[in-house]
């Protein structure tokens, strides 16, 4: 298969089984804008799935209507063999998929024990949640000075951190990220990065949504680029970060 | 998102604030509003549109009424809000004095209600449903500062006006030429009530307090002046405001004053909790409402507090048919409402009827007619004998004639009831 | 002086009042930005519920005078039972339907239930009032000059308590916590799992609750309860909370014993006809500066 500068490219589809997340021809939007005209993904289990695009492509929209917040117009969302359009974001929740919205979206009157507190709000094993609580500290030791400080007075950083963390407080077996190296410095992406890294080899699979295709490309292991809401190219992260197109348009790249 | 811009999201609550703000400033300010706006519920009046009266715009003309077609009588009085506990029992009376006399020359007579809410711009309200129903003469408006502002509005259509509850001397001082009240005037009352208590009593420091209203503030101004005249202390005027409940700062300032007695003008709901407040605060002085408190109601809702307290039940006709009206209402309504207002209602409205009797001539075409000029002229020339509060007879401004034998009657309460002195 | 101190106490029992029904609205503020001006008939429905509790009792057994903490108890409890009723069917009939319609839907919708409440009670009561079975212990605290009775005592120790008690349920327990993730971000909120619809209905819940247990003591203590009682105390409560800053919990109760105190010692200086005017000059000015309040957040955080 080769990326360079063509069509879409089309990867043969493992056993359905290994399907985590299948978004089938979904069509979704605002009012009368729909920001994405039915597109097609598949993120498998313990998979890294990087979706690339440019500003309003629809990357968020995507992500907004996999976890509920959007209602889909049609087509068809599964995750883990079970139907989840029209199913409510609370209880999206509960099927084990937390998102980490864009921008964070930290609950800036709370403290941070409370957000993650929040992060854990289905579960009711006190003992598990401790045990998270202490293991988010130890991926995030910023987090842990913190505790008690309200959410809203943490830094851009500490707050993608939290943000991360009271995610994970659900013990998601899919994670969606939206944008995590937005507005941070280049050290902290690459601690960032490093996390996800990390999550994911601990067992949970990511979708992740970046500007920064080449970091994302790097710690993915297929991609798919979205473009006005439909989806432009996908492959496996190598063949999109070898592909001309990805090149000039989202690696910055001449 | 619910996200408001930067300073967008406080800027509503502001206006909110700013209109109850002025609501509130504009109840405060209005004579005689209860500051309540629960005046949805206006039995509106009925028949407007199919009416076969003729109704000439001002100048005394004749009404005609076909054959088959009814009398219309307007009734304005409260039927919401707390003044309503007053409103509801003169609704009733009116309605038991119509049922009595069934028909005139034939012609049915119907009743149409209006809510009048017990304020200027309700009753206004009330008085233009009344006369778009082609009222041939009203009996109301229930409260005095609704009686002043409707005034104008009945007698731009020279519609005879019967107001049997609305005591204030501005009722009648208005000039108006279409206008009688079976009740009386409250100048007589402030007056005999500063002598009770100066003379009577022999109590010369009072705090005053009232509700604001036309009829409330009215007779304290009346008393004021009597009692400042008779060598009397009024230390200090206080007011309530209508709708709240909690009067324990102005019962402060009472009794910080250390009056020999609170005097109050006003209504029911507002007397009770002053006085019931007065006694837990353990003010231990005396007490003096009027009329707008003569009432069963009043004592239980003051509770124990209300015991010894007086009650001046205005000027009452030495000899009168009361027994046998009270019978009726009782019979019809199954308890004394306790407040004088149904007896006035229920004379004013013989007044009406014999009036309308007097007038009213059957024409050739078998239609009813009644000259307005005619029926304000008899309704004000009238006499009506055994009336439930006496003999009835007007002064030439509207008001009662006080020549008929009366006495000024007070009553005290004396264990849980209103009993009267003397 | 002891008049002053009087005034104080008589401004506090108010004030109390004032604030326990202001931390309704204010909660619902926070949750949905909507003024809920249907809260007052709560209150006024919870009074209606506790004399009909209580003279329930007096008709039918002597436990009035036998048992009077028991039949108060009763009494409270159907009051906050009555109005949290009420709150959840008003939240799902009248406001739920309006949530994505513009602002101005949902707040006429709150008056017409406003209206129709109050209405509903005058038909039912003909316009009367229900007189509370006299059942609290009369009698005062005397110190000095200084006189307050019990049943004003109970009312401020009320107050106090069911605002304590708000206080720790919206901060100290999860469903107080997802209350306050919801006022600030409801869409995050669904996404931490929290049922948003739910914690609405709670955060009504909550506010009726203690208005309803309010309405029951402040009946006793005024001796009645009736169909109109429920309007001035709303507004007044309502421009506490907008003074404390709406949708602080803590500003709602500062607003409220402000205001309290504000028309006691108003009604001292200038007569009780000034009280009103006052308080909203007060009003005023402090939103000229303040316009989020004393307390009130200035949101500028998640513009
Ligand atoms: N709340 C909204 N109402 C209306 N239109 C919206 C809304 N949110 C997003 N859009 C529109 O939908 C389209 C897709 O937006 P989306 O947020 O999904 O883009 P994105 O790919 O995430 O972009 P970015 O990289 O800038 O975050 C855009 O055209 C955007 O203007
Ligand atoms: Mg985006």
């Amino acid at each position: 298969m080769t990326a360079n500068g063509s069509d879409v490219s089309v990867i043969p589809h493992a056993a359905a089984s290994s399907a985590h997340l299948e978004v089938e021809d979904v069509v979704s939007g605002y009012g009368q804008i729909m920001a994405i005209k039915g597109i097609t993904l598949r993120v498998d289990t313990g998979e890294i799935v990087a979706l690339i695009g440019a500003n309003g492509a629809g990357k968020s929209t995507t992500l907004r209507t996999v976890s509920g917040l959007l209602r889909p117009r049609s087509g068809r969302i599964t995750f883990e063999g079970q139907k989840l359009d029209s199913v409510a974001p609370h209880k999206i929740v509960a099927r084990g998929i937390s998102h980490v919205p864009e921008g964070r979206a930290i609950f800036s009157q709370l403290s941070v024990r409370e957000n993650l507190e929040m992060g854990a709000f289905q579960r009711k094993d006190k003992g598990g949640i401790a045990e998270d609580m202490e293991r988010v500290a130890v991926i995030f030791p910023r987090l842990r000075e913190r505790m008690k400080q309200d959410g809203g007075t943490l830094s851009g950083g500490e707050q993608q951190m939290l943000a991360i963390g009271r995610a994970l407080m659900a013990r998601p077996r899919l994670l969606l990220l939206d944008e995590p190296s937005m507005g941070l410095s280049p050290v902290l992406v690459e601690t960032i990065f490093n996390t996800i890294i990390d999550i994911n080899r601990a067992g949970t699979t990511i979708l992740l949504v970046e500007q920064n295709a080449s970091m994302a490309l790097q710690i993915a292991s297929r991609g798919y680029v979205l473009e006005s809401g439909t989806i432009a190219m996908e492959a496996t992260a190598a063949e999109l970060r070898a592909s001309d197109r990805v090149r000039k348009t989202y690696l910055g790249e001449s | 998102m619910r996200m408001e811009s930067k300073k967008a999201w406080y800027r509503w609550p502001l206006m909110a604030v700013a209109v109850t703000g002025l609501a509130l400033f504009a109840a405060a300010c209005s004579d005689d509003d209860d500051g309540d706006d629960g005046g949805d519920e206006t039995p509106a009046a009925t028949s407007a549109a199919t009416s076969g009266a003729t109704q000439p715009a001002g100048g005394g003309e004749t009404i005609t009424i076909s054959a088959g077609e009814s009398i219309k009588i307007g009734i304005s009085t409260t039927l919401t809000t707390d003044a309503a506990e007053l409103g509801i029992p003169i609704r009733d009376a009116a309605l038991l004095a119509l049922s009595e006399r069934p028909d005139i020359e034939g012609f049915s007579i119907e009743n149409v209600i209006a809510d009048d809410l017990c304020s200027g711009p309700g009753s206004e309200a009330a008085a233009q449903q009344l006369i778009a129903a082609e009222v041939v003469a009203v009996i109301g408006p229930m409260c005095s500062g609704g009686a002043v502002a409707a005034l104008d509005d009945y007698g731009a259509e020279n519609i005879v006006v019967i107001t049997t509850s609305a005591t204030n001397t501005s009722v009648t001082a208005q000039g108006a030429t279409n206008l009688a009240r079976t009740a009386w005037n409250d100048d007589v009352q402030g007056e005999e009530m500063a002598k009770f208590v100066y003379n009577e009593l022999n109590l010369t420091n009072v705090v005053l307090v009232d509700d604001q209203s036309t009829y409330g503030k009215g007779l304290m101004d009346v008393f004021e002046t009597s009692f400042t005249e008779l060598g009397g202390t009024v230390a200090s005027r206080e007011v309530v405001t209508v709708g709240e409940q909690d009067y324990s700062a102005v019962v402060t300032t009472i009794t910080g004053e250390s009056p020999e007695m609170v005097v109050f003008g006003g209504y029911i709901a507002e007397g009770a909790a002053l006085v019931r407040q007065l006694g837990d605060a353990g003010y231990e002085g005396a007490f003096m409402g009027a009329d707008g408190i003569a009432d069963q109601d009043f004592i239980d809702q003051a509770g124990e507090a209300a015991e010894g307290a007086y009650v001046s039940r205005g000027p009452q006709a030495l000899e009168t048919n009361f027994d046998e009206f009270i019978a009726k209402y009782i019979a019809e309504y199954g308890e004394d409402a306790g407040t004088q207002f149904t007896d006035f209602t229920y004379d004013g409205v013989n007044v009406l009827l014999n009036a309308i009797e007097q007038v009213a001539t059957v024409n050739s075409d078998g239609d009813l007619e009644i000259n307005q000029d005619d029926l304000i002229a008899a309704v004000k020339g009238i006499t009506l004998e055994n009336g439930a509060t006496g003999t009835v007879e007007f002064l030439d401004n509207g008001d009662r004639d006080l020549a008929v034998g009366a006495i000024n009657r007070v009553d005290q309460v004396t264990g849980g009831v209103l009993v009267e002195l003397n | 002086m002891e008049q002053w101190i009087q005034l104080t106490i008589d401004g506090i029992t108010l004030g109390g009042v004032y604030a326990c029904i202001a931390l309704g609205y204010t909660l619902v503020y926070g949750v949905l930005r909507m003024i809920n001006f249907a809260h007052g008939e709560l209150f006024m429905m919870g009074a209606f519920a506790g004399v009909y509790t209580l003279q329930g009792f007096q008709d039918h057994t002597s436990l009035n005078e036998d048992l009077p903490s028991l039949t108060i108890t009763a009494a409270i409890f159907m009051g906050i039972v009555v109005a949290v009723v009420l709150a959840v069917l008003m939240e799902r009939i009248a406001y739920r339907p309006l949530r994505h319609a513009p602002r101005l839907a949902p707040l006429i919708s709150a008056i017409g239930v406003s209206i129709f409440l109050r209405n509903v009670m005058l038909r039912y009561t003909n316009a009367r009032r229900e007189v509370y079975p006299d059942v609290f212990p009369d009698g005062s605290i005397e110190i000095g000059d200084v006189s307050v009775s019990y049943i004003k005592l109970f009312l401020i120790g009320m107050s106090i308590l069911f605002m304590v008690g708000l206080y720790l349920f919206i901060q100290r327990t999860k469903t107080g916590t997802a209350i306050r993730a919801v006022a600030e971000d409801r869409d995050t909120a669904a996404l931490m799992g929290i049922d948003v619809d739910r914690t609405i209905v709670l955060t009504f819940v909550a506010g009726a609750a203690l208005a309803g247990a309010t309405g029951v003591c402040y009946g006793m203590y005024v001796g009645n309860a009736a169909a109109g009682m429920g309007f001035i105390p709303g507004i007044k409560a309502f421009t506490a909370a907008v003074l404390g800053g709406i949708g602080s919990v803590p500003g709602a109760m500062l607003g409220g014993y402000f205001l309290g105190l504000s028309e006691a010692y108003t009604t001292k200086l200038f007569g009780a006809q000034y009280k009103d005017v006052v308080a909203f000059v007060l009003l005023v000015a402090v939103l000229i500066f303040r316009p989020w309040g004393f307390l009130g957040k200035r949101e500028d955080r998640r513009a």
